[in-house]
């Protein structure tokens, strides 16, 4: 029943506010760079081959870009864990590396790695890095007071301290970041292609296309499919991770 | 009533809780705090204290320092004649947390088996069989059970079972059943006299219960607040095995009524 009415609820929030956005294009009081749902709708009806050809490499780049930023951020929360001392340090360069404009990025990427997938899975790297290493190293150092007792009464080695409490204490707070990060990934690759970072296919290019080329219908379809894919992105991780969660999720 | 000088008559008895002296200090200078100030009494080898104050009397610092998790400003802890530091190393300490500190990750049978892997020994040479543990603390059936599928009281029998898989020198219990509902507290303190008669180990029990103190240790040492100095060392005469008929004695009571009489002293008047 709660179930029922945590789904009803904002399917009606979303049916009203796609209702009230169409009848305010019919009386005329948007702006014309705005299309209505129902110009998305045909547009996406006619469009929808061009639409997966330019989606599927953003996804498959977004993908390897989310897996390259995980892989990064564990690790270095990994050497964090062994070597504490490096927290401050890792963390003030993340924050710095999180704090540079992708959209600047880009062309001094094209520069140096040349057109294509590189520059597209390194900003999505780029874009979805913080958030996982925030995850990963909060988790890895918050343990709580009385299990690092035990294990300090034990006499665990430092191996054993990160490997059998500090990464399964981990696990919900890292999940967190990376549910946090799918959508950056997704985000961060349109940013490399709308700045053109990655050729002639990308939902980014289709959507600086159809911007600069004034079809009001597409641009408003490519920000529907990006939207879609973030939420996307989110629940997928979320998917995956959920075993996770049920294996080592807390009390 | 019965003082605090019971460790003038130093026995040269090897075993045991020895302490003697010990000040502790947290923090410098103006910010220092002095959690205990010369505080020096013995447990008996194979004996049952329990220390017990209001909070901020130092006595989880106590406990600490017998487990080498701290190491004291000044004086010394020894145990079975030798330094806590060295018998943390031989992993011969067990210690029982307030909020349990299990593995939410692990079973009850791999919690328990925890310290076996952490000490690389194979269950196969543990001292104390998995198995056998289980049925001491009457966990059977429940092996495989998550610590969160278990109540408050099972999860410190398995807590339990977890600091006696090493077959300890010294069982220490941090009010282990603090957080636990009456009934379910003095039936887990009947199962604890049982589980540590069977086994023999000296324990150390901080409690904030009276009556707990009073049916389960040999001796109870109360501790004044800030700095914690020990206000009393009182004998608990009761027979052994205990058994909650002996709560309603008058002997019960009176060892009760001086325990107040050490806590709260003028107050009660």
């Amino acid at each position: 029943m709660k179930r029922l009415r945590d789904l009803v609820l904002p399917a009606v929030v979303f049916v009203v506010a796609i209702a009230v956005w169409q009848s305010a294009h019919s009386a005329g009081s948007l702006p014309r760079s705005v299309a209505s749902p129902a110009q998305i709708y045909s547009e996406l009806l006619d469009r929808h081959e061009l639409l997966w050809f330019h989606s599927r490499p953003t996804l498959i780049s977004s993908l390897w870009g989310f897996l390259a930023a995980a892989a990064a951020a564990f690790g270095l929360a990994l050497i964090v864990a062994f070597a504490p001392k490096m927290g401050r340090s890792v963390y003030a360069a993340a924050v710095v590396v999180a704090s540079v404009p992708l959209i600047a990025l880009t062309p001094i990427l094209v520069l140096w790695l040349e057109r294509g997938s590189a520059v597209r899975i390194t900003i999505a790297a780029i874009a979805s890095f913080f958030p996982m290493l925030i995850g990963a190293i909060e988790g890895l150092t918050h343990v709580s007071k009385d299990r690092a007792e035990l294990f300090e009464l034990l006499s665990a080695s430092r191996w054993q301290r990160v490997m059998r409490l500090q990464m399964p204490s981990a696990v919900p707070l890292a999940v967190a970041g990376l549910r946090a990060a799918g959508a950056g990934a997704i985000l961060g690759a349109i940013i490399a292609e709308w700045s053109g970072g990655s050729g002639a296919r990308g939902l980014g290019t289709l959507m600086s296309t159809a911007l600069f080329g004034f079809n009001v219908p597409l641009t408003w379809l490519t920000i529907a499919v990006t939207v879609v894919l973030s939420i996307g992105a989110y629940f997928v991780v979320s998917l995956i991770t959920s075993v996770a969660i049920r294996r080592f999720g807390h009390v | 009533m019965m003082t605090a000088d019971r460790h003038d008559t130093h026995d040269t008895h090897e075993g045991g809780i020895h302490v003697k002296d010990v000040c502790m200090r947290f923090g410098k200078g103006a910010d220092a705090v002095i959690a205990l100030d010369e505080v020096s009494f013995d447990v008996a080898d194979g004996g049952f204290a329990a220390l017990i104050g209001p909070s901020g009397c130092g006595k989880s610092t106590m406990l600490r320092l017998i487990a080498d998790l701290l190491q004291p400003t000044k004086g010394s802890v020894t145990v079975g004649g030798r330094a806590p530091s060295e018998l943390r190393s031989q992993r011969r300490i067990g210690f029982v947390f307030q909020d349990h500190a299990l593995l939410p990750w692990r079973s009850v049978v791999d919690n328990i088996r925890l310290p076996l892997q952490l000490s690389r020994q194979r269950s196969s040479d543990n001292r104390a069989g998995v198995s056998d543990l289980i049925k001491l603390v009457g966990l059977e059936g429940f092996e495989a059970a998550r610590p969160a599928e278990l109540s408050g009281g099972m999860r410190q029998r398995v807590a339990i079972a977890r600091a006696l898989v090493l077959a300890p020198e010294v069982l220490l219990l941090d009010e282990p059943f603090g957080a636990l509902d009456e009934i379910t507290r003095q039936r887990l303190n009947l199962e604890l006299l049982r589980i540590w008669s069977e086994t023999g180990t000296t324990a150390v029990l901080v409690t904030h219960s009276l009556s707990e103190a009073a049916l389960l240790a040999d001796e109870v040492i109360v501790l004044s607040a800030r700095p914690g100095r020990i206000q009393a060392c009182i004998k608990v005469p009761l027979q052994r095995p205990r058994t909650l008929e002996q709560m309603k004695t008058a002997e019960f009571h009176t060892v009760e009524n001086a325990l107040r009489e050490a806590l709260f002293g003028e107050a009660l008047q």
